[in-house]
């Protein structure tokens, strides 16, 4: 019988384990950016990924048109119905938004917190051991793409960018338990709008959590939720989803919602990376670290004081 | 040039795992399932047992390391579960007499430890709170399940090319 490990073999395990530990230990460190080793894999990998994902998605839509071809006569039949709605509606928005514009301009107001570029991007990987909710987007910092960014579908808002390089970006979706990963947003009320934090995910339900919601105020079953764009990154209006349920936080002294959430996640392959147009700050969407993202200029000042 | 055939074939799939990715979760009721596409380090196993170990491990490393930093952010995960594996298969082959019905179970046995390492792992530093039971019923059963698909497969990939003798079949000689 051979012997199970020879005396070099033994040292070349162990070596590789301090290295491992080393290496996994310096990885889970919160760290900011990518090295630039990592950068080039990321790049590299994105480039090759980016064709072989061409012919998957050709098939993958393939899938999706089927299913919608099934759809077709439920659907058509619901639409015909709201069709009428949407003519009187969508009149209405357009005498509200020249109106709008017009009190702007009297009180010369030009920036808006809704205003935003949007940025088009394929998803062209979706992390496969799924352990962790990502998507990676075929954009980067080379066509504006910055850390943080809002991320949505054409259905509502589905994550933000955690990591970029100069070709790809990696979106994190909704459903994380990641304790950094916040949203600052508010239900939209009748009279008033209710603001707090979307914070967490419930794994058994599939929702997601809004946190510390002012318990003084009232919260209904099937209000929606958009972001608030308070949080400086993510600009205003974006939809989040609909209240499910409403209960007590923790230490019971706020209110805590179940948010169920607007867009599809399956299936995902156009998305719409958002980039706002007022001054981004740093806030409770980022890190938390309050710099003034558009101006970096001041921030290298302050850094100096 | 028979040496990059084989990196191309597991290039190949290591650039076809997203793509199945896309196709998962499946939501049936209440209950989400998730199918994870574990191809690569099925097709590593199978190299280890019917080519070289060596040669395996080595693969192993570099698509491992290509994974963590292009998906998962923590380097050194796969890039030491995927060589790991590949070991282990090659040094179990080497006391049981290795046919294509038992590679496949032994390959099936060995992702499934792969699907608990990790899961062990990402519990442990707080990527998930699944509890033991939601795992075994919403990801490992129907990973494997897919995996048994493609693992079947492989095995008749691999008989097709023992036949036609473009693998070496180095058991035979130990």
């Amino acid at each position: 019988m051979p012997q199970f490990f020879t005396n070099k073999k033994l040292i070349v395990l162990l070596v590789g384990i301090i290295f491992l530990v080393a290496i996994i230990s310096f990885s889970l460190s919160n760290r900011s950016n990518p090295t630039m080793p990592e950068r080039i894999i990321k790049d590299g990998v994105g480039f090759v990924q980016n064709l072989a994902s061409k012919p998957v998605a050709t098939v993958t839509s393939l899938f999706e048109d089927l299913d919608s071809l099934l759809a077709t006569y439920d659907e058509n039949k619901r639409l015909k119905a709201q069709l009428s709605d949407f003519a009187v509606t969508k009149a209405e928005l357009a005498e509200v938004k020249t109106e709008n514009e017009r009190l702007a301009a009297l009180i010369d107001k030009e920036d808006s917190l809704i205003k935003y570029d949007p940025i088009n991007a394929t998803v062209i990987a979706r992390n496969p051991d799924q352990w962790e909710e990502k998507v990676i987007v075929n954009k980067g910092t080379k066509h504006g793409v910055e850390k943080n960014m809002a991320v949505m579908t054409a259905d509502g808002l589905i994550g933000k960018v955690t990591v970029v390089t100069s070709h790809t970006a990696e979106v994190e979706l909704l459903f994380s338990n990641n304790p950094n990963y916040r949203i600052s947003s508010k239900i939209k009320g009748d009279k008033k709008d209710v603001f707090g934090l979307i914070e967490g995910y419930d794994e058994e339900r599939g929702e997601l959590l809004m946190k510390r919601i002012d318990s003084s105020l009232k919260v209904e079953k099937d209000q929606t939720v958009v972001s608030s764009g308070l949080g400086g990154i993510f600009p205003q209006g974006l939809l989040i989803g609909k209240v499910t349920e409403v209960s007590t936080d923790d230490y019971g002294l706020t209110k805590m919602a179940y948010i169920k959430p607007a867009a599809d996640f399956a299936l995902l392959d156009q998305v719409v990376i958002v980039k706002r147009e007022t001054t981004a700050i740093d806030g409770v969407d980022g890190d938390n670290t309050n710099q003034d993202l558009t101006n970096p200029s001041e921030e290298s000042e302050s850094d100096a004081k | 040039m028979r040496r990059f055939l084989v990196v191309a074939a597991v290039a190949l799939l290591f650039l076809l795992e997203p793509g199945f990715a896309f196709l998962s979760p499946l939501q049936l009721g209440d209950n989400v399932y998730y199918f994870v596409p574990r191809f690569v380090i099925v097709s590593l196993i199978f190299l280890a047992t019917f080519h070289s170990k060596k040669r395996a491990i080595l693969i192993g490393l570099f698509f491992g390391v290509l994974y963590d930093v292009f998906y998962i952010n923590i380097i050194g995960l796969y890039a030491f579960v995927y060589p790991f594996l590949a070991f282990l298969a090659g040094t179990i082959m080497r006391y049981i007499r290795p046919n294509m019905i038992v590679t496949s179970i032994v390959s099936l046995l060995l992702v499934t430890v792969m699907e608990v390492i990790l899961y062990q792992f990402y519990h442990y530093i707080g990527f998930t709170t699944m509890p033991w039971a939601s795992f075994i019923q919403h990801r490992l059963l129907p990973t494997m399940l897919t995996n048994t698909l493609f693992t079947i497969l492989m095995a008749i990939v691999f008989v097709y090319l023992i036949n036609k003798r473009w693998i070496r079949n180095e058991m035979d000689t130990v």
